[in-house]
């Protein structure tokens, strides 16, 4: 089950640093480890995903070549930031996975302006919104749909949601 | 009594058949052949082409068999042919950017390169970064330039032994020293990359004569690139008039997102400076 789970991870943080980055739509690409991280956030909890969301952070990294860490800590501040709110509103239907996506794109770029912002890089927060993190939540909203949709097919054949379920109970 | 009676029918055919010839060989049918011709003709057309459909049929049933081999042969000749138009367009394109590094080199000879391809880049929006398949056991060290055949790509910020990570000058934690060619001076300035606004020549002298369209260098300043590599072009400039320094917006001179073939200079490490001295 979880063998299934990281394979999958693992498979999209190759796709992440190989074949995504020459798809680009609105003029960035899809974050698709955001998405399925955010799905499962959605899915099972926040704070169920946390795990997850360190390793594939790392291993976004470590395929980057970006700091090691930075991916991490910023898909952890997406994930909480998805998490908090799940269960409170629109907690059925098409729209959860829309919101979470936009949410989670807005915490996990922000995250990553604010550190590199840290570290004395040249950021204009105002451009950066309006060109880069604005398209990407549009395009991860979309594209949230069969994500999300995805997951929870997957999340009820690997009996992840019943799990969570008796876990709560 | 049958056979009797089946004799003396043969018998009967047998001599009409024979009257019929010595009739005819006496020509004294012909008139009689005309109306029959006539009247059968039609009837014999008809017999004919039906025949002649129903041996095309019975020829196409025969020929299935031959036009289901005759078609999977050529499907499978039309894919490979396909696949051959793919690798050819590829061969095509690969052939085009190596000629076009070739020319960058044949530019700049006085600096030795080395051809790597870039296998991965960055995984998210606002920091790009590059991995080289080339690494330390192929002479790549952390801090050689990186070109394509456009102009200045990055910098290698860490070799291992068979991959490089480049640091892309679309990436804002990049700077790069450089000049600008305006044809009277060389006013220097920085460049930098700031998310969503591209590359931004920094801290050029406020008097300084710059024009749309000028190309921006490397400077050297500093030790970390070499000079004279291009870095882009600028495509708008501004200054308020209480600004220090001019503003200038370039248009990259390498094509980053596009180009898989770069050239890493392996002539130049850059320079440790005095500060940086153990």
């Amino acid at each position: 089950m979880k063998a299934a789970v990281l394979a999958l991870l693992a498979l999209l943080v190759l796709l992440q640093g190989t074949w995504l980055p020459n798809v680009r739509v609105f003029g960035v690409m899809p974050d698709a480890v955001l998405l399925a991280i955010t799905s499962w956030a959605v899915l099972l909890g926040g704070v169920a995903v946390v795990p997850v969301a360190a390793v594939a952070g790392v291993a976004l990294d470590v395929v980057a070549g970006t700091p090691l860490g930075q991916s991490a800590a910023a898909l952890l501040v997406a994930v909480l930031a998805t998490g908090w709110w799940r269960g409170t509103i629109l907690y059925r239907g098409i729209g959860i996975y829309v919101v979470a996506a936009g949410v989670a794109t807005l915490a996990y770029d922000g995250t990553l302006l604010v550190a590199m912002q840290t570290f004395h890089q040249l950021v204009n927060w105002p451009v950066a919104l309006r060109a880069v993190i604005a398209p990407s939540a549009v395009l991860n909203g979309i594209l949230a749909i069969p994500t999300g949709y995805g997951c929870a097919w997957l999340a009820r054949r690997l009996g992840l949601l019943h799990t969570v379920a008796a876990a709560r109970a | 009594m049958r056979i009797q009676s089946l004799l003396r029918w043969v018998a009967l055919f047998l001599m009409g058949s024979f009257g019929l010839l010595a009739l005819d060989n006496l020509h004294m049918l012909g008139r009689y052949q005309g109306v029959s011709k006539v009247v059968i003709s039609p009837a014999a057309e008809l017999a004919s082409d039906a025949a002649g459909r129903a041996n095309g049929a019975w020829a196409a049933v025969n020929s299935i068999g031959d036009l289901n081999r005759t078609n999977q042969r050529l499907r499978l000749e039309n894919q490979q042919l396909t696949q051959q138009n793919l690798e050819l367009a590829a061969l095509g394109r690969e052939n085009a950017s190596l000629r076009r590094l070739l020319d960058f080199k044949q530019m700049y000879p006085t600096h030795t390169y080395h051809p790597a391809s870039i296998i991965a880049q960055g995984t998210n929006n606002l920091q790009p970064m590059l991995t080289l398949d080339q690494g330390a056991a192929d002479g790549v060290k952390a801090g050689m330039a990186v070109v394509d055949s456009g102009g200045l790509i990055g910098q290698v910020v860490r070799a291992d032994r068979h991959v490089a990570v480049v640091l892309p000058i679309d990436n804002p934690a990049s700077n790069v020293a450089a000049y600008v060619n305006t044809g009277t001076g060389e006013p220097s300035g920085v460049v930098q990359y700031e998310p969503g606004g591209g590359l931004v020549l920094n801290f050029a002298q406020a008097a300084a004569p710059l024009r749309v369209g000028d190309w921006v260098l490397t400077s050297g300043l500093g030790g970390t690139f070499p000079r004279n590599f291009p870095v882009g072009r600028v495509r708008d400039l501004s200054q308020r008039a209480v600004d220090l320094f001019q503003i200038g917006l370039l248009s990259p001179a390498a094509d980053i997102e596009n180009d898989r073939l770069v050239l890493v200079v392996t002539d130049f490490v850059p320079a440790r400076l005095p500060a940086e001295a153990p």
